[in-house]
């Protein structure tokens, strides 16, 4: 486990490494699922740290979403930086996730 | 379920008294006819199961099914709707009759049928039977003769589609690598296939030689003859190398002497041909009847190439002079065809040479490539409509400026690692360059990419090979050029994504929004690919 995470609430706060690309998606991509594996239903993502990220590092985020949808669980994002945030945009996920600015208002809310 | 026979020559009689049954058919026997006969309306139907009859004589009132009903259920089956249905009745209120007919009855007899009027009734109707057959046949053989054409269609099509990609195909790559050159073209044929062709080589290593030529028409055969020129000068060219004192004058000679329509078609080109002394920045070129060159100078000022000749391909003893005029630094050569200056407005205005001109002093000190960007957006723009409906083609050659544009050069092995480093690298130097921060992303991001498309797809994740990286910063726009010998990718021509797919396009649907352009050229010495992202904030699109 390379993520750093920590428990608010019922919510698992896990931060994203500063770049998130096809280098570090499978390991990213297996520490999260690993939490979700865990029980945590709530997972919120922290890009606050996160400068750059490519498709690899977007299908992260959508796989992590999807597996804990499949036990009914949530993936949200928290801070993204603001080039982070045109990816996003320009790919249509700001459609898919929630996404706070507010640590906790991402914990609370359901 | 089989279709039912037609029995062109028969009659249904459906009738409960035995008696009439036997008087009808004694009738109808004698005047040729075969009978059915049914004594109800369910054998009736049964009987249509396997037999459609041109003619269907039916009593009005019978036990179980009526008349009316069996007409109904007739109906209901297509093998019978052109059956022709003659009710035998002793009712004959208005609002009988309006029923009957509403349940798909034709005609009426009163009961007892009259002979002479039965059988009266009866040619009628089967003459109207035989019209509908004819017809029907008729239909069926333009369908499939509709259903041929359109297979033929569509062949041709394809081979259309083959032809122009092999047109496609025949045009030279932008070229930046000339020793003081800049080549960059724009090719829009108005059916697919197009009657222009432009083209150009390097002689030796001070020379470039270039042409651009419209046949005149569109379509198939004026792309054939653009071919066959394009053919003629390419072979032209590769004799001419090294040769000292040739002159375009004595090329178009040639092609006129080649090409010379002796059909009476009148079947002909213009043309622009010229050679650039890359050191001098001296052309000397050659104008067949075509659109004047123009030269945009650095200072915005534009000026018409002068001279002209003789459209190629018409006249024996066309003769041909060559003009001279000279590049300077930072300026550009821009070469067209008629479909720049004659592309219509909705109004049926011409963009003509003056909005022309003036348009270019406008772009000065831009690079070619956004100058032709620029000149498709504005035209399509004009005439509010992306296709053209003329063939189009623009070359435009321009004599860099000699300034250091910085720039970064890297070579890694394409493995995600090393790519991670090499983007990391581009962005920290972009940082240095004053360069938009968001543009900086925005072009790292496609270069990752870019770079992880190699990867995977060109070498395949377990071999990696080498990737070469050059990137520049223009005045007007970030550059990268990538060289790699992995195998050739395709470029998507359009990208859709879902957004929730974890897997999909979504890397080459961010590069082709991101990037103002994307050119790919794959080659047997390796692939090279082209971002070019614009930074002046006017940029078209």
């Amino acid at each position: 486990m390379n993520l750093t995470h920590t428990t608010q609430g019922n919510a698992l706060v896990a931060t994203l490494p500063e770049r998130l690309i096809k280098a570090n998606a499978s390991s990213v991509r297996e520490d999260l699922k690993t939490l979700i594996d865990q029980g945590n239903s709530r997972l919120v993502l922290d890009m606050s740290a996160t400068k750059f990220a490519d498709s690899s590092g977007l299908s992260v985020l959508i796989s992590a979403l999807k597996h804990a949808q499949e036990s009914n669980g949530e993936v949200v994002l928290l801070s993204p930086t603001r080039p982070i945030l045109s990816l996003l945009e320009l790919t249509r996920l700001h459609h898919v996730f929630q996404i706070f600015e507010d640590v906790n208002v991402a914990t609370a809310a359901s | 379920m089989n279709a039912p026979t037609i029995n062109a020559n028969a009659v249904l009689l459906v009738e409960d008294s035995g008696v009439e049954r036997m008087r009808l058919r004694a009738i109808l026997q004698r005047e040729g006819y075969q009978v059915l006969e049914a004594a109800d309306g369910a054998t009736a139907l049964s009987m249509l199961k396997d037999h459609t009859v041109p003619l269907i004589v039916s009593d009005w009132q019978m036990p179980g099914m009526s008349g009316l009903e069996l007409c109904r259920r007739i109906r209901q089956a297509p093998a019978h709707n052109s059956s022709y249905i003659l009710m035998l009745t002793g009712r004959n209120s208005r609002d009988d009759l309006l029923e009957a007919f509403a349940a798909g009855t034709d005609d009426f007899l009163p009961k007892p049928a009259d002979r002479d009027e039965l059988l009266a009734r009866l040619r009628v109707g089967r003459r109207l039977w035989q019209l509908q057959a004819d017809l029907s046949a008729q239909n069926t053989q333009i369908n499939q003769a509709l259903e041929r054409e359109k297979l033929a269609r569509e062949q041709v099509d394809a081979e259309l589609a083959a032809a122009s990609e092999l047109q496609l195909e025949l045009l030279p790559a932008p070229r930046s690598d000339f020793k003081t050159l800049q080549l960059v073209h724009l090719f829009e044929p108005a059916a697919g296939l197009g009657g222009d062709m432009l083209g150009y080589v390097e002689l030796d290593d001070n020379t470039v030689a270039f042409y651009l030529l419209d046949v005149c028409g569109h379509g198939v055969a004026s792309a054939l003859l653009s071919f066959a020129i394009a053919h003629e000068i390419s072979e032209m060219f590769s004799t001419a190398r090294g040769l000292e004192h040739i002159t375009p004058a004595q090329f178009l000679h040639k092609l006129n002497s080649r090409f010379l329509d002796r059909s009476g078609n009148a079947r002909y080109f213009t043309m622009v041909l010229g050679l650039i002394d890359q050191t001098s920045g001296q052309v000397r070129m050659c104008q067949a009847a075509h659109p004047p060159a123009l030269v945009q100078r650095l200072d915005g000022q534009v000026e018409p190439v002068p001279g002209g000749g003789l459209p190629v391909g018409v006249f024996e003893q066309a003769a041909y002079d060559s003009t001279e005029v000279t590049l300077q630094q930072g300026d550009q050569l821009i070469i067209f065809s008629d479909g720049l200056t004659e592309c219509e407005n909705p109004e049926g205005e011409q963009f003509g040479p003056e909005r022309l001109n003036q348009h270019l002093s406008s772009l000065r000190g831009h690079s070619p490539e956004y100058v032709l960007e620029n000149l498709r957006t504005t035209l399509t723009q004009y005439q509010g409509q992306d296709r053209f409906n003329d063939d189009l083609s623009i070359m435009i050659i321009a004599r860099r400026v000699p300034t250091r544009v910085p720039q970064l050069e890297v070579t890694i092995q394409s493995e995600s690692a090393e790519i991670a480093q090499a983007v990391d690298r581009l962005g920290d130097w972009l940082s240095t360059q004053d360069v938009d921060h968001d543009l900086a992303f925005q072009f790292c991001v496609c270069i990752a990419e870019a770079l992880n498309n190699i990867e995977e797809h060109g070498y395949g994740e377990a071999s990696p090979g080498p990737i070469a990286l050059n990137c520049r910063v223009n005045s007007d726009a970030l550059e990268c050029e990538i060289h790699d010998q992995a195998a050739p990718a395709t470029v998507p021509e359009s990208v859709e994504i879902a957004p929730g797919d974890a897997e999909s396009s979504r890397g080459w649907f961010i590069l082709k929004s991101w990037m103002d352009k994307l050119v790919y050229a794959p080659a047997i010495t390796g692939n090279h690919l082209r971002l070019v992202k614009f930074i002046d904030k006017k940029r078209p699109r």
